[in-house]
């Protein structure tokens, strides 16, 4: 027998997705301070891309020169897209490999996290994959909120979702796609404040494949103010709602995904008004044992976390972090009320987007 | 973002539920490793025990106090149903009536964007990460 076959095969000898067939497009508005790490962090993979576009939507601190004196293709819209979607889309018609990878400018890469996604690739079912999300720096309560809500979902929901074929959504900020489906279905849409989940979804109702990948891992910087986190919170919970609005019929021919997103709608219409106004009324006038609540599904949250955490060897920052996830968890109830009122009760679409990491 | 309904945990106990059929499944080549999908059994498990062992303890707690019967509802019972039941059901319920729906609307593809047609795609091979031919303002 060969002596190669008794070896077990790298990650380079398994990926699908060889460097000179990816193209990486980087979206950038006003991105100076965090760009240049992440281009940094492309160059330094075991597989660098063949090219990296920056989208410099017209930022007024130098984001594009910060870009080019890294090396790398430097696109400028002549006007503001108005949204990530369109500066990617934008980048798009200029990609012209088989492969393409959306990060956003403030996010950085293991080192392997490109070859490891592609590995996927090899299902010529699959045109989307995405990989692991954790935030970069873990020190206000916003952060640590964040980061235990990823692990938590990255450890639990998404491999489940994952191993029925239907992730909810391929993350935004690090994922990778096929060219050729990517440019079929007009690129990332801006119909809505979601245009991860939208395309998400569109290639499940296509019948294509999107896989998650935990192996690959990204680490974006997340909100760290309240000023911040509230920007993109309503832009996550009101493109929720229109992504609900927009795919429903359509997503009734996806098993599965159906019943996830079923669920997650059912939860943000009846969750904030619950959670911001039942149960603080029956603490208050029925029994205080009531507050109870607002913790009781602690093990269901704390198992996937402290597991997943274990594995990374931050055993301690997650358990630190915890209280902070039930905090964040009811500013997500405050901001998914306001999105539900917003769009389905007063019919008032969320149009502007809004930047906040 | 996670805005479930605490208590309830109705996206988790969905999930749970997932998993538990997941041996059910037929495994595609390439698809999710048979030990990942062990460990996903494990932890389900391991949920579902601690949720359990949460509920009891709860209830224990809530029944001894003085404000018990007026707690009933968190402590493990809505109206002489336990909670988890009543947790079941309501997955239940969304499951049936998705399904139901699914069967009595025909689905209908949410329409796309035009298609784009990339500029360069049949164009000359460049050198891995060309020079930034593209100066701030250049492109447009």
């Amino acid at each position: 027998m060969p002596e190669t076959s008794l070896r077990p095969r790298s990650a380079v000898e398994r990926s699908v997705v060889r460097a000179d067939e990816l193209t990486v497009i980087i979206p950038a508005y006003n991105e100076a301070a965090s760009v240049g790490d992440t281009i940094r962090s492309l160059l330094d993979q075991t597989t660098p891309p063949r090219e990296i576009l920056v989208v410099d939507d017209c930022s007024t601190d130098g984001t594009g020169e910060v870009a080019a004196a890294l090396g790398v293709t430097v696109l400028r819209p002549e006007t503001n897209t108005g949204s990530k979607a369109g500066a990617q889309t934008y980048a798009l018609r200029h990609v012209r490999t088989d492969f393409v990878m959306a990060i956003d400018a403030d996010t950085v890469l293991d080192s392997d996290a490109i070859e490891t996604l592609g590995e996927v690739f090899a299902d010529p079912e699959v045109v989307a994959a995405s990989g692991h999300v954790l935030p970069r720096h873990v020190s206000t309560v916003w952060e640590r909120g964040r980061y235990v809500e990823y692990l938590y979902s990255f450890t639990f929901h998404k491999p489940v979702q994952d191993v029925f074929g239907r992730p909810l959504i391929s993350s935004g900020c690090f994922s990778m796609y096929r060219t050729d489906e990517l440019c079929a279905v007009g690129g990332w849409s801006d119909r809505t404040m979601a245009e991860d989940m939208d395309l998400t979804w569109t290639f499940s109702e296509r019948g294509h494949r999107v896989r998650f990948v935990p192996e690959a891992s990204s680490y974006p910087i997340e909100p760290a103010t309240f000023g911040f986190l509230a920007k993109q919170l309503r832009r996550w919970s009101h493109g929720f709602v229109q992504n609900v609005m927009l795919h429903w019929r359509g997503l009734l021919g996806v098993p599965y995904l159906r019943s996830v997103v079923a669920i997650g709608f059912f939860d943000a219409l009846v969750s904030p008004a619950l959670t911001l106004l039942v149960l603080p009324l029956l603490a208050l006038f029925v029994s205080s044992w009531f507050w109870l609540a607002f913790v009781i599904d602690l093990p269901m949250v704390a198992l996937p976390v402290l597991v997943g955490a274990r594995r990374r060897g931050e055993f301690g920052r997650a358990l630190v972090g915890l209280p902070a996830y039930f905090v964040l968890r009811l500013v997500n109830c405050w901001f998914m009320l306001g999105a539900v009122t917003s769009e389905l009760v007063f019919r008032r679409r969320l149009t502007t987007y809004e930047k906040g990491h | 973002m996670t805005a479930g309904v605490p208590g309830l945990g109705l996206s988790g106990l969905f999930l749970v539920a997932s998993v538990l059929v997941m041996p059910l499944l037929r495994r595609r080549p390439g698809e999710v490793r048979p030990t990942r999908r062990r460990a996903l059994v494990v932890l389900a498990v391991a949920i579902a025990a601690a949720t359990w062992g949460t509920w009891a303890l709860v209830a224990g707690a809530v029944g001894a106090g003085r404000e018990g019967a007026r707690a009933a509802g968190l402590g493990g019972t809505h109206a002489g149903v336990p909670a988890l039941l009543v947790s079941i059901a309501i997955v239940a319920l969304i499951l049936a009536v998705t399904e139901i729906l699914a069967l009595v609307l025909r689905p209908r593809p949410t329409p796309t964007e035009p298609p784009i047609t990339p500029i360069h795609r049949s164009g000359p091979t460049p050198g891995p990460n060309r020079p930034a031919s593209g100066i701030p303002g250049a492109e447009g």
